[in-house]
């Protein structure tokens, strides 16, 4: 009938130009009254609108594609010497079962994979035959084992492989919350065992995150390797047959059918890793240079990672990097360099630069390591991009050449300084020899490329400095700002580069201000250009912060560091360490400056970003934890910042096997909150600690200790051990004068001479304390403009000396001052608040102005109650204090109340030797001497 | 990737509407597009095909093999579309081989809906030789998921036309299929 159909299509032909015309409904009808012949119409009837294909007509191509590949094969297969247990999933090419083999030495657990493969004709078979067996020669710790293979008895080809209990690797970090770090290391090993493929010449074809596994023990293993095939000398045509392409993890040249090749592998690699750290695929494949072109992906991998997944998932695959090892080693780089990139300057450690610059003889082995990490943040990624602008411009060939020999120069000088350094160097010899070497070569290396001048000298400035040397620094610090001024113009990023440097060169050399005045002026220059928006200038703003603080300028220092931080995260990448940096430096500026409460959500992000970036167990973390629990003991949240400090420690447990000076920190951060815990013992053994492990760091903790001395000391005083905590002191203040000389003004003076007035004034030794605490108080006025707490602790302990001296009246105008101070930084619960109030309620009695000392006492009271957990010593106190004054206002049943409050707290305090407890108990009893009366 | 030198020119000459030069590239596009179809089948429920999509991929990668931009989006789609039906009918016939090999293998579960494709072929070969437009159309509209205002460009005709001789050209194949094999 096909035949008769197409025969008379010339009479059927008009009658449809006609038939169509007619509404569909209508047709049936007009046929039967317009069509005589009854064979002719029954031919057209029945291929008309209700035909039975017309339907399928309608759908098109898409009805058959579903029988292009082959039906899946799920049902579970029946291998001899195999007892199939389950079926695991089905991918593209394979139905995956788990099954147990037979051996002679018990069942063992293999993946059993059902190929979805063609292999009927005998040259198929012998192809895959083949394969399997150079598969099987494939053995590496991160490849799952091919353990057999062959044709199940309807001959479907299998393969058995070592079994993988785990998920990809997508699910695993995302499971595991694995931090970047420990994602790039899991990416390290995949690489490492596709490198070891290639070097067998065995290229996998279809790396995607289904074929990365994570075992139970959390290492990689690359299953898979099916569609490897062997690589041979010209480059054999893929069989397609086989093929089943991963959409976004296929390489271009894959889906045109090319021979493959171990780009290929790099383009999957480079997918994977896009994916493991951005989360994301690449976008839409388009004909240009890199599937992942995004600028969102790259400010959340930062500059370095989103170089290396670019170069990896170029389009063609004679840009991407020739081998894995490339691939790896780059990423091997950026590793390295992220510890110490992550140790960049922040104010917290200011002080031992400080204590560098006057006490320490830098060794080799620090400079060196100052210099690599100047290398990494300095080189991998301008190298980078210059060797990128080197590729893609042709047109710009020369002048990108250029670019990437200068960064390759400025490499390869400081690998020649590392490599002149006598291995384990450890004398600071050797350390001032490398870098005088480093300024020599500059001059003469570059004479002739004044930009590539600017930068090193930059860097050797910068290692001077921060290696001890400020003074040696300026030198070259000047010359580049000079020379990048003149050469580049102060709008571009280098010459503000240089002028932060040099800023804070000049601050160390205690020239805050001037510091201050050079950097303000090179930002307002720079950010009237064309490159604003850069991580330069969220340094040099963050800095700016810092120099306005320290110079007593707290409201242009925030202002400052709120700019910084909006900036920093507006164009900075997620895990950009500048951006914590940014971070870090303003939660320190606001804690300085007396906002302990809006510094805390900043340095709880801080610690949070660096634990994402570094996991949960690096060095880095404890040291933000540290920083965080300062803000919280200023909050008087207590227990949260012992807990932090002890994970900080137990943190430095793992990862220093030497004494080192963060964990002396550590240890007096733990002490400092146990003192205010009212846990004197506990707290003087970790001050101790802290001073044994400084001591064996001398000289480089010199400054330290000091600090821990002191500390220690203050500790005394609470105890009531007046003339051990003088005596301490005392030998603290020697030891930082003479340490930190000039600067020693800048750094804590003011807080050791009212100590020490504290002291002397329960000494009794008034007229030596009066000279103390009026130089701290005048000291502190001079520092700052505006409310801030060193003033508001300079006033009480005047406030302090005045009562103690019989002059009540003017002690009362300072300690309310004190009070004022504190209202206005918002502080109502530091424990110096609480002192404040308790000082100011018991001057005010002494007045006999009972009114008005009552909420002084109150206020102290609600605030150390608030304490999490409470110091039971102060509050006994502050409860005594409530009492007394109750019962002067003749409220007898409230002061029974507080009084017995008091002596609750008291039996809670613990029972070793406290001045507050002293003063509670001395309270109290005075009260019962009272009610007897 | 190595691209024979005269894939460029072919491609070249086929996006200007020389009919030998298609022929030529047949077989060149013919893996790009099974791989294409597979990787389809591998990653979508077989119901959610996106043939479309399927196309515009197979143009994108032959485009960017050969360096080639076409100026003309829908002859390059025709030419797909004379691709594909060459492809399922040579999949019909080795599915048909394989069938007398190995029967208990390609148990094939084959729907009522879906059109055999070797039939359909002929059936557009005896369309071609009494009407080769109403022919074109129909492939065009079968195998390259060509809209009528495509195919329109494609033939050289208005769009009410093309719908007309698709309405045609499905009636005549419908009633060659019903006729049964």
């Amino acid at each position: 009938m096909t035949v008769q159909f197409a025969q008379r299509w010339r009479e059927i032909e008009p009658l449809l130009d006609r038939l169509f015309d007619v509404p569909a409904a209508d047709r049936a009808d007009w046929l039967s009254r317009h069509c005589e012949d009854a064979t002719l119409r029954a031919l057209v009837e029945q291929a008309l609108d209700n035909a039975p294909d017309i339907e399928a007509l309608e759908r098109g191509v898409a009805q058959w594609l579903p029988g292009l590949a082959d039906a899946p094969v799920d049902a579970p297969p029946a291998i001899a010497g195999y007892r199939v247990h389950r079926f695991v999933g089905a991918g593209g090419m394979a139905s995956v079962f788990e099954a147990e083999r037979e051996l002679p030495g018990g069942p063992q657990t293999v993946a059993l994979k059902l190929l979805r493969i063609d292999v009927h004709d005998p040259d198929e078979r012998r192809r895959f035959l083949r394969e399997q067996r150079i598969l099987a020669r494939l053995q590496h710790p991160h490849i799952a084992q091919l353990l057999d293979a062959g044709f199940t008895p309807t001959g479907t080809p299998f393969l058995a492989l070592e079994f993988v209990s785990g998920g990809d690797i997508l699910a695993h970090c995302a499971r595991a919350r694995l931090g970047a770090r420990e994602r790039l290391a899991l990416f390290v090993d995949v690489c490492a065992a596709v490198e070891y493929a290639h070097r067998n010449l065995i290229v996998h074809r279809d790396l995607k995150p289904g074929n990365v596994l994570v075992g139970a023990d959390g290492r990689v293993k690359l299953v898979d390797f099916g569609i490897a095939k062997l690589l041979t000398g010209d480059g054999e045509r893929t069989h397609t047959e086989a093929r089943r392409l991963t959409r976004a993890y296929a390489a271009p040249e894959q889906f045109a059918g090319a021979a493959a090749t171990t780009a290929i592998d790099v383009y999957a690699l480079g997918v994977l890793l896009g994916e493991l750290l951005g989360g994301t695929k690449p976008r839409t494949a388009e004909a240009n240079a890199s599937a992942f072109d995004d600028a969102a992906l790259r400010r959340k991998l930062g500059a370095d990672l989103h170089a290396i997944v670019r170069e990896a998932t170029r389009m063609e695959p004679m840009r991407r990097y020739a081998t894995v090892a490339a691939l790896r080693e780059d990423i091997g780089r950026h590793l390295d360099g992220m510890p110490l990139q992550a140790r960049a300057d922040t104010f917290a450690y200011r002080l031992s630069t400080f204590a560098k610059r006057h006490a320490v003889a830098v060794v080799a082995g620090t400079a060196i390591a100052l210099i690599l990490a100047a290398a990494t943040a300095l080189g991998l990624y301008q190298w980078r991009l210059a060797r990128d602008a080197a590729r893609a411009a042709h047109a710009q060939a020369l002048v990108a050449e250029g670019e990437a020999r200068r960064a390759d120069a400025v490499k390869s000088f400081l690998e020649g300084l590392f490599d002149s350094a006598s291995p384990g160097a450890t004398t600071s010899e050797t350390a001032e020899e490398l870098l005088a070497r480093g300024r020599e070569r500059a001059d003469r290396d570059f004479a002739e490329q004044p930009a590539l001048r600017v930068e090193i000298l930059g860097l050797i400035g910068d290692l001077e400095r921060r290696s001890g040397h400020a003074e040696r620094a300026r030198e070259p610090l000047e010359k580049a700002v000079a020379l990048a001024k003149a050469q580049l113009g102060a709008t571009d990023r280098r010459t503000l580069h240089a002028e932060y440097l040099i800023a804070k060169d000049i601050d160390e050399l205690g020239r805050a201000r001037e510091a201050m005045a050079r950097l303000q002026s090179a930002l307002d220059a720079f950010q009237a250009g064309p490159n604003r928006d850069s991580v330069e200038e969220v340094r040099a703003l963050s800095w700016l912060a810092g120099l306005h603080e320290r110079v007593g300028e707290s409201a242009l220092a925030i202002d400052a560091g709120e700019k910084s931080l909006a900036l920093a995260r507006r164009v900075l990448p997620h895990d950009s360490d500048a951006l914590t940096e940014a971070t870090m430096n303003f939660g320190w500026t606001l804690m300085d400056a007396g906002h302990a409460d809006r510094a805390e959500p900043l340095l709880r992000e801080v610690l949070a970003r660096t634990r994402e970036h570094l996991g949960a167990r690096h060095p880095d973390v404890a040291d933000a934890a540290a920083f965080l629990s300062w803000a919280l003991i200023r909050l008087g949240r207590y227990g949260e910042s012992e807990q932090l400090i002890r994970e900080a420690i137990e943190i430095d447990a793992a990862a220093y096997t030497h004494p080192h000076p963060h964990v002396a920190r550590h240890f007096n951060d733990l002490a400092n909150v146990l003192k205010l815990e009212g846990k004197f013992a506990e707290a003087s053994t970790y001050y101790e600690k802290a001073i044994a492990m400084n001591r064996a760091l001398a000289p480089a903790a010199a400054l330290d200790e000091a600090v821990c001395l002191g500390n220690l000391a203050r500790v005394r005083f609470r105890q009531g051990a007046f003339a051990e905590a003088e005596a301490g002191l005392r030998d603290a203040i020697a030891r930082s004068r003479s340490l930190l000389g000039a600067d020693y003004g800048d750094n804590g003076r003011g807080h050791d001479q009212a100590d020490l007035a504290l002291i002397l004034i329960a000494r009794g030794r008034l007229d030596e304390a009066r000279a103390l605490a009026d130089g701290a108080l005048a000291d502190a006025r001079s520092r700052y403009r505006g409310a801030h707490p060193d003033i508001a602790y300079a006033e009480t302990v005047e406030a302090e000396l005045l009562a103690a001296s019989g002059q009540a009246e003017s002690a009362a105008v300072h300690a309310a001052r004190a009070i004022a101070t504190y209202a206005e930084l918002a502080d109502a619960g530091s424990e110096r608040a609480v002192r404040a109030h308790l000082l100011f309620g018991d001057i005010l009695q002494g007045l006999g102005r009972h009114g008005e000392a009552k909420p002084q006492f109150e206020r102290a009271l609600a605030a150390t109650k608030a304490d999490t957990p409470n110091p039971a010593a102060l509050v006994a106190r502050a409860a005594a204090g409530m009492a007394r004054v109750e019962a002067a206002l003749g409220n007898a049943a409230a002061a029974r109340g507080y009084r017995a409050e008091a002596e609750t707290a008291l039996a809670a305090a613990p029972t070793e030797p406290s001045v507050d407890r002293d003063t509670a108990v001395r309270l109290v009893a005075g009260l019962a001497a009272q009610a007897k009366l | 990737m190595s691209i024979e030198p005269d894939i460029t020119e072919f491609l070249a000459r086929a996006a200007h509407g020389d009919a030998a030069a298609v022929d030529a590239l047949i077989p060149k596009i013919y893996a790009s597009l099974r791989q294409l179809a597979r990787r389809q089948r591998a990653h979508e429920a077989a119901h959610t095909l996106e043939t479309t999509a399927l196309v515009h991929e197979a143009y994108l990668t032959l485009a960017r093999q050969a360096g080639v931009e076409f100026t003309d989006r829908a002859h390059f789609y025709a030419y797909m579309g004379r691709v594909m039906r060459h492809l399922l009918i040579d999949r019909a016939r080795r599915k048909n081989a394989q069938k007398r090999q190995a029967p208990d293998m390609t148990g094939e579960a084959a729907e009522g809906e879906v059109i055999d494709v070797l039939a359909l072929d002929e059936a557009l070969e005896r369309l071609a030789a009494l009407d080769p437009r109403l022919a074109r159309v129909a492939e065009l509209r079968l195998f390259a998921e060509l809209s009528n205002p495509e195919i329109a460009e494609v033939v050289g005709v208005n769009t009410r036309t093309v719908e007309r001789d698709w309405l045609k050209a499905r009636t005549f194949l419908s009633g060659c299929l019903a006729a049964g094999d």
